[in-house]
């Protein structure tokens, strides 16, 4: 037995949150969450579930959460929770940054928290409702999208969230303060400052791509600078940057490739070793960077 | 390193930086010839002719406008 789910597919561009755009099938989706609610039979329901419906109701979930964002609107949150709570479990990378994001959003725009867990706590698992109420009753330690790996972006589709990513590995030299207790991988937040423009950039840069005939592109993630890319020394396999986001371009007759894009502003060098430290208009990857010995190692 | 394996080009503008990388085809790494498969030289070269040694090229112009467009 399947569900009514297991027939419906987000088209790739819908799980680009920095791109969002209404689509008909996040209704769709929500009648369906709320047609299994009202009959009642939940487990029989959720033992039904398999993993692509299960993405489904997070990527609905998470498109709710931004469209509440956009809309100032509480109700898609509720329809957000709702959908967590008929999946049952919640994992834990979910909760600390969606769940997490989505009640920062409901503070933002004037939702009632509680309210919004009587909603989740009423269908959900006990469990799931035990995790949740943990994560509520810590929520006055939650200040911004940041602590939950989110960053608002702001392009010429309106307001969206982009997903920070986390490394866990070990990272010599790097601030002790991000470091885990000893014994345990240590994890950081790689960098993304919301005052750079990559985001919106970005934005046009794909749409660009997606104007020509058979070329379509992916959704927009944050990303890093790979060092092996460029003929530069560092002190790391990656190189600093402001903010630095991708996607891919498949091009249905010729290679399909990928797209990085940067804010690199270079740091300002204290005593000059190269005769102009501006950026060279004819830069290109198969030449040193003028100021490499500027990047902090 | 980069560079002999994947096609690459980059284009700067200001302080914003976009990287082009084509997905290698791992197939044509590893997969498409076996090694005890022989290769007739004549049609080997024929392959190469028909490989684009810089299929990204076309692409820099309109990346370079949208940079430059984002700096103004």
């Amino acid at each position: 037995m399947t569900t009514p789910l297991n027939t419906l597919d987000y088209e790739p561009l819908a799980y680009d949150l920095v791109r969002y755009r209404d689509v008909g099938l996040d209704d769709q989706i929500w009648q369906v969450i709320a047609e299994a609610i009202s009959g009642g039979d939940l487990d029989t329901f959720r033992r039904q579930l398999d993993e692509g419906d299960l993405m489904l109701i997070a990527t609905f979930a998470r498109r709710r959460i931004v469209k509440a964002r956009r809309e100032a609107n509480g109700e898609f949150l509720h329809q957000a929770f709702r959908a967590y709570a008929l999946a049952g479990s919640i994992g834990e990378a979910e909760l600390n940054v969606w769940i997490k994001g989505a009640l920062l959003t409901a503070q933002d725009i004037g939702t009632n928290v509680e309210e919004l867990f009587d909603s989740f706590a009423e269908i959900a698992p006990e469990p799931s409702v035990d995790n949740l109420r943990v994560v509520i009753d810590a929520l006055e330690r939650l200040e911004h999208l940041a602590q939950c790996h989110l960053v608002a972006t702001e392009t010429s589709y309106g307001p969206g969230l982009l997903n920070i990513i986390v490394q866990r590995d070990a990272v010599p030299g790097f601030s002790i303060s991000a470091m885990s207790a000893p014994g345990k991988v240590s994890a950081f937040q790689v960098a993304f400052d919301n005052a750079s423009r990559v985001a919106s950039v970005a934005a046009q840069l794909a749409d660009a791509f997606d104007e020509l005939e058979h070329h379509d592109t992916t959704e927009i993630r944050h990303d890093q600078l790979v060092a092996t890319s460029f003929d530069v020394v560092t002190g790391g396999s990656f190189l600093p940057a402001r903010a630095c986001v991708s996607f891919h371009v498949n091009v249905l007759n010729g290679p399909s490739f990928s797209v990085i894009l940067a804010d690199v502003t270079p740091p300002k060098p204290a005593t000059p070793r190269v005769t102009s430290p501006k950026w060279p208009t004819n830069w290109s990857n198969k030449r040193p960077w003028p100021w490499v010995t500027w990047w902090p190692s | 390193m980069a560079d002999e394996l994947v096609e690459q080009a980059a284009v700067a503008v200001g302080d914003l930086v976009a990287l082009l990388t084509v997905v290698p085809d791992f197939d044509e790494f590893f997969g498409e010839f076996g090694d005890d498969e022989e290769i007739d030289e004549t049609e080997a070269d024929e392959v190469d002719d028909e490989i684009d040694d810089d299929p990204l090229a076309l692409y820099l112009e309109r990346v370079r406008a949208i940079l430059d467009a984002a700096n103004n």
